[in-house]
């Protein structure tokens, strides 16, 4: 026994003494004396409002030698045009990083930091907020900064487009971290995808953003009337009211009453979802539906039940599932209940892969006992002393006052609503909480969203009866605008390929069984040049084999049929996924898949026809499901294909670019024309100079070549 | 209750690694903090600030993931878990039944991982028959166990901030506490330090376990491990923090006890209270509740010292996630009469919006969307990484980042940083410093980490002088010395590439 053990230990090293009282030391923890707890001062905030109707609060502290200033607008993202869905967020950043009329972002980064100081800004869903953090003895300095960012950004182009391609760059990665994920995905499930609560930004709402919207957003939001402005630290009131009237006391209030908030709509789904991450080890678990705002009357009762359901180590979910089971990383609900609007009744877990399915049932089970029976008296009385003992530090610091009370005034919450909340907090007994929490949780309302590698899942899903999937792919880019095609765009389209397609002699393709194709290309990469040797064979219809031989080695890459195969150093193995995807959707477009199936796809003939290198060339849209953003530029005499244009991945970063690919130098094999030379571009740049340096048909290839080599 | 990684924690948590400030502006509070220690050899700090009446401490335990040793990895943190369990007075109902319960399961688990042992000639129903068991045993162990009375106590009693973090260096406790709640911090603070019980060893075991499966289910999570892995080849900082899952799922509560008996003695420890408290009283109190905390040598510290590499160590993740590009230089540790200029060399790379990579490569060159660096990665007690990391924009190519770096580290070992640069960082360093300092968890933790680890909290006010004293030469000095190819590795994490 390891605790004799101790004991012992301690006695051999003399300290036998000290171990006698030991055991009279640790006694009962709940028989400690507590004594009445000093009184706590709140700080009663300095409040005035100034000529133009900016809101400013202010509470003095010496004990360091800062300043912080905070100002929150009435701004959001719930404003913005669903189109435009970033515009607040971009809006809030170029604030800062673009700086004002009067002095650049990068010279404010410069000068901020000179000083130990910071000031950022940024626009969130409701509110939008501007603080500064200084010395005591820059806060004018710093204050002025606010001020000037605040009615004078300059929003300059470089900095919008560099925001711009931030945000592209985060909606590229925002399935990385499962935790984003679920935040993301859930509240679309409950309250509608399309919710200003709820939607997210995409390639093309960010690409629809304009300087014009970002001075429209500033112009329509930023007033001194809508903004509360709370300083906290080591300052004199008056000098800081005499600066603050110099730097905003000229700034006129707006003309036009602020927008409405718009309504919250909950989307009312049910049922089970899940979202396949297949390089999760673990799984998330959530269920819920919408929930209440703070001032709801069952605020106090819901906290309490989130507290006993799920609120910490003594909760129902993190016993059962984490203490009891170890199950479960976390595991929880809560209330999520806004200021603003309502937030969610939220039940969760984190949980290992193949508990996933055991896991929601466990919290199924907790949420239909909690609606079934009251809690226990003592388990009550165990939240209430946790939640108002705690209370204590919600005034533990008299910046923290401050901004409660100034989120309060914002939001137009009464000033005493923390201790109306604790009175409620007193008074409930269990029945209250139960009968609350039979009106706020209703579990066939819930929505159930499961997240991670569903092979994995010990059980079946199909035990949970019908599970929607939610598809987090994210849509590529979009190209340019393709008008509306009409009926008559789609027969033109058809008649440009026709021609190409007799000009290039498709009719002779039955000719062709198989081809051997040698090209050798030069390749641009990073300022080098590499050459690098293409050895292609095809069985027609659909079976490619292709040998890269570059100065770093030889890459071979097959697929027919249902065999896909890659050789790279490492030896034979499958083909990956994505790269298979990649590999089907260049048979699609390259010229022989276009001479070979373009009788089963669609083609709108765009209205001007466009110049390629001096040729002028007729310009046809491919409408394919699988390739996006694909034309085709076929002369308009000779009716030649000159060149495709379509979305592909950069060879070195794997990244989304757009490519357009020249043919040329056509001569005949079995009398289908054949482009020996092919120039490649990436994004303008030119990638590659391919040349054909010998073509055969007919050698007599078959499947077996195309087989999987053993290892 | 998580694991911290220096570098991390230094540059999310801001100011994590302290500072510089002006000497006299700290004089004050120097004088007021409040130094006792008792027989056993645990030194206390106090310090009374009385604005509200609320209190927060820190147990500060010299002992960290760097101290585990092979086939035990991840014990420190294991046995953090295992500090919130309980002792035989809390946690429990019948602690004498529990203890020969424990013991039965040890006993099971034992011979089950003995038959495991065996490998391929295991029988496979032998193990299926000793693994039930040991289930079986565990059920039984529960009947004694009262469910989290440790952290039920105390939420009770209106705590905040209950948490504890286990990082390479060492391991804290901490949280904070209305005033009138001070006994029974002292109480159950000084009962787990003396008595702890490793109850429902194996059940934290699995969570811990799913803690691990969480950090590698992030792909930058997946990077860091390894280039940490790769930068130290010999010393344990190479190990991370959370351990491996082939040892944490054989680590048995022996082995917490060999990490407890070793690490957690009094001389090795420190406890800070920072509030609305009477230092007098504390002191009482803590001869009361600490006195039984074991005395013991302080433990020997690391051996080995990571073999020059001799050349750049670099390694590639193929993944379909955001790309991005980390380099890490060697440095030594914090105890070098240089570090300071380390630091500063640090922050003119890589800290803030103004700093030199900042402004390349979000600004001007627009290859990355974020930045991060700093040194201190993984941790400071012994030689570690000065590491640059990049989040790269989306059409941005790792190549591309490196070209800059090198470009930039160039210059600056020709040219040196500037008078004006030298005084932002420095400023920049005395902000922050500042800033840290502002809450009771905050002085706490940074005066029990100077006592602790650098062995005199007063050194936490020294280091102000000792920044301010960095020279613009002594910086280039040490960037000539440690920003070399082959003084580095190089972590990317780039999209799978694609046949064309």
């Amino acid at each position: 026994m390891k605790y004799i053990h101790q004991v012992a230990l301690i006695a051999g090293l003399g300290l036998l003494a000290t171990v006698g009282t030991a055991a009279a030391q640790f006694g009962d923890p709940r028989e400690i004396p507590i004594p009445s707890l000093g009184t706590v001062e709140i700080p009663d905030p300095i409040r005035y409002e100034m000529d133009n109707g900016m809101v400013v609060m202010m509470v003095v502290d010496h004990e360091f030698p800062i300043v912080d200033a905070q100002a929150r607008i009435r701004a959001g993202s719930i404003y913005e045009p669903a189109e435009k869905v970033g515009l607040a967020s971009i809006c809030g950043e170029v604030m800062r990083t673009g700086g004002s009329t009067k002095v650049d972002g990068d010279a404010l980064d410069e000068m901020l930091e000179s000083l130990g100081a910071s000031v950022e800004t940024s626009i969130g869903q409701n509110s939008g907020t501007a603080n500064i953090s200084t010395l005591s003895e820059d806060f004018g300095t710093g204050i002025e900064i606010l001020a000037d960012l605040l009615r004078r950004p300059a929003f300059p182009e470089e900095k919008i487009d560099l925001a711009k391609k931030q945000e592209r760059t985060a909606i590229g990665a925002r399935n990385d971290d499962p935790f984003e994920v679920m935040q993301r995905e859930f509240p679309k499930l409950i309250y509608g995808a399309d919710s200003p609560y709820a939607r997210q930004t995409e390639y093309a709402t960010i690409d629809a953003i304009t300087r014009a919207d970002l001075v429209e957003f500033h112009h329509r939001f930023f007033h001194p009337d809508r903004i509360i402005l709370t300083v906290y630290g080591d300052f004199d009131p008056n000098v800081v009211k005499a600066k603050l009237n110099q730097v905003f006391g000229d700034w006129p209030p707006a003309t036009e009453p602020p927008p409405p908030i718009p309504p919250v709509e909950f989307a009312n789904v049910h049922g089970n979802f899940l979202i396949q991450k297949g390089d999760m080890t673990n799984s998330f678990v959530l269920m819920g539906h919408p929930g209440i705002r703070m001032d709801d009357p069952d605020y106090p009762a819901m906290q309490l039940y989130h507290e006993i359901m799920g609120g910490g180590f003594s909760s129902h979910l993190f016993n059962e599932i984490r203490t009891k089971r170890g199950l479960a990383y976390a595991a929880g609900s809560s209330a999520g209940a806004g200021m603003a609007q309502p937030g969610g009744e939220i039940f969760f877990a984190a949980t290992q892969s193949d508990s996933t399915v055991a896991t929601l049932g466990y919290i199924r089970d907790e949420i239909d006992k909690s609606l079934a029976n009251p809690f226990t008296a003592d388990e009550v009385q165990h939240a209430k002393d946790g939640i108002l003992n705690s209370m204590v530090f919600q005034n533990a610091s008299k910046g923290a006052v401050l901004n409660r009370l100034a989120l309060y005034e914002y939001h137009g919450y009464p000033k005493d609503f923390l201790e109306t909340y604790q009175n409620a907090i007193q008074s409930l007994e269990p029945d209250a909480i139960l009968d609350a929490a039979k009106r706020n949780v209703v579990p066939v309302e819930m929505a159930t969203m499961l997240m991670g590698n569903p092979e994995n899942f010990a059980l079946d899903l199909a035990s949970l009866g019908e599970v929607n999937e939610i598809d987090i792919t994210i849509p590529e880019p979009a190209g340019e605008e393709i008008p509306i095609a009409t009926d008559a765009d789609m027969e033109r389209g058809m008649g440009i390929i026709q021609a190409m397609a007799d000009a290039a002699g498709a009719k002779n393709l039955g000719k062709i069984h198989d081809l051997e194709i040698s090209e050798s290309g030069s390749f641009s990469i990073q300022g080098m040049t590499l050459q690098i040797g293409l050895e292609t064979e095809k069985l027609l219809p659909d079976c490619e084999k292709q040998v890269q031989k570059t100065p770093m080695g030889q890459f071979t890459s097959a697929i027919c049929g249902d065999v896909a195969w890659i050789v790279q150093m490492q030896g034979p193995q499958e083909m990956p996924a994505e790269v298979r995807m990649e590999m089907e959707k260049s048979q699609v477009r390259d010229y022989l898949g276009l001479l070979t199936n373009y009788a089963s796809m669609r083609f709108q003939a765009l209205p001007e026809p466009a110049d390629v290198d001096g040729r002028q060339c007729d310009v046809v849209y491919v409408h394919s499901e699988s390739v996006a953003g694909w034309k085709i530029y076929v002369d308009s005499t000779t009716h030649e294909l000159v060149q495709m244009e379509y979305r592909d991945r950069s060879m070195m970063t794997g990244a989304p670019v757009n490519a357009r690919e020249v043919f040329s130098a056509y001569e005949p094999i079995e009398g289908v024309a054949w482009p020996r030379a092919r120039s490649v571009f990436h994004d303008g740049e030119p990638l590659a100079e391919i040349e054909v340096t010998s073509i055969t048909a007919n050698t007599g290839l078959t499947k077996d070549a195309f087989a999987m080599p053993a290892q | 209750m998580k694991r911290i990684l220096g570098f991390c924690a230094a540059l999310l948590a801001g100011g994590a690694v302290v500072s510089s400030a002006s000497a006299s502006g700290f004089g004050e509070l120097e004088s007021e903090v409040k130094e006792f220690k008792l027989d056993n050899g645990l030194t206390f700090l106090v310090v009374e600030r009385h604005e509200a009446p609320v209190f927060s401490f820190v147990t500060f335990v010299d002992a960290g993931g760097v101290d585990e040793v092979p086939g035990v990895t991840g014990i420190a943190h294991m046995f953090e878990h295992m500090a919130f369990k309980g002792t035989p007075t809390v946690g429990t109902d019948d602690y004498e039944k529990e203890a020969a319960a424990m013991k039965a399961v040890d006993d099971a688990w034992s011979a089950y991982a003995d038959e495991l042992d065996k490998g391929y000639k295991a029988d496979a129903l032998k193990l299926d028959e000793l693994m039930a068991k040991f289930k079986e045993s565990q059920e039984a162990a529960k009947e004694f166990v009262v469910s989290n009375e440790f952290s039920k106590l105390l939420e009770e009693n209106g705590v905040q901030g209950l948490n504890a973090s286990t990082g390479l260096d060492f391991t804290w406790y901490y949280y904070s506490l209305p005033s009138n709640r001070l006994e029974l911090w002292a109480r159950l603070e000084g009962d787990r330090m003396t008595n702890p019980v490793l109850r429902e060893f194996y059940v934290e075991r699995d969570v811990v376990i799913e803690e691990r499966r969480f950090q590698e289910s992030s792909p930058t999570g997946r990077l860091f491990d390894e280039v940490l892995l790769s930068a130290f080849l010999a010393h344990p900082y190479g190990t991370g923090v959370i351990g491996y899952t082939s040892d944490l799922k054989r680590i048995t509560r022996e082995d917490a006890w060999d990490f407890f008996d070793k690490y957690y003695v009094a001389p090795n420890m420190t406890v800070c209270v920072v509030g609305d408290v009477d230092a007098k009283e504390v002191e009482q109190l803590a001869q009361k509740y600490f006195s039984g905390v074991r005395t013991g040598k302080d433990p020997r510290r690391v051996r080995t010292i990571e073999p020059e590499h001799g050349s750049e160590i670099r390694l590639t993740r193929e993944e379909d996630s955001q790309q991005i590009y980390a380099i890490g230089y060697h440095i030594p540790g914090s105890d070098d009469p240089n570090y300071q200029a380390y630091q500063l060399l640090g922050d003119v790379l890589a800290s803030g919006r103004s700093s030199r990579l900042y402004t390349r490569l979000v600004k001007d060159d627009q290859l990355c969307s974020q930045i991060f660096g700093g040194v201190g990665f993984p941790g400071e007690k012994y030689p570690n990484l000065l590491v640059v990391a990049g989040f790269l924009n989306a059409d941005a190519n790792p190549d591309d980042v490196e070209r800059v770096l090198r470009d930039e580290i160039e210059k600056l070992i020709r040219d040196g940083v500037t008078p004006e640069e030298l005084d932002k960082v420095k400023t920049m360093n005395r902000a922050a410093f500042v800033r840290g300092l502002r809450s009771n968890q905050g002085l706490a933790n940074q005066l029990a980490m100077y006592q602790g680890m650098h062995g005199d909290w007063k050194q936490l006010f020294e280091v102000t002088d000792q920044i301010d004293a960095v020279t613009a030469e002594e910086i280039q000095k040490v960037a000539a010395e440690v920003l070399r190819k082959e003084n580095s590795v190089v972590g990317v994490i780039k999209k799978p590439s694609t046949a064309s």
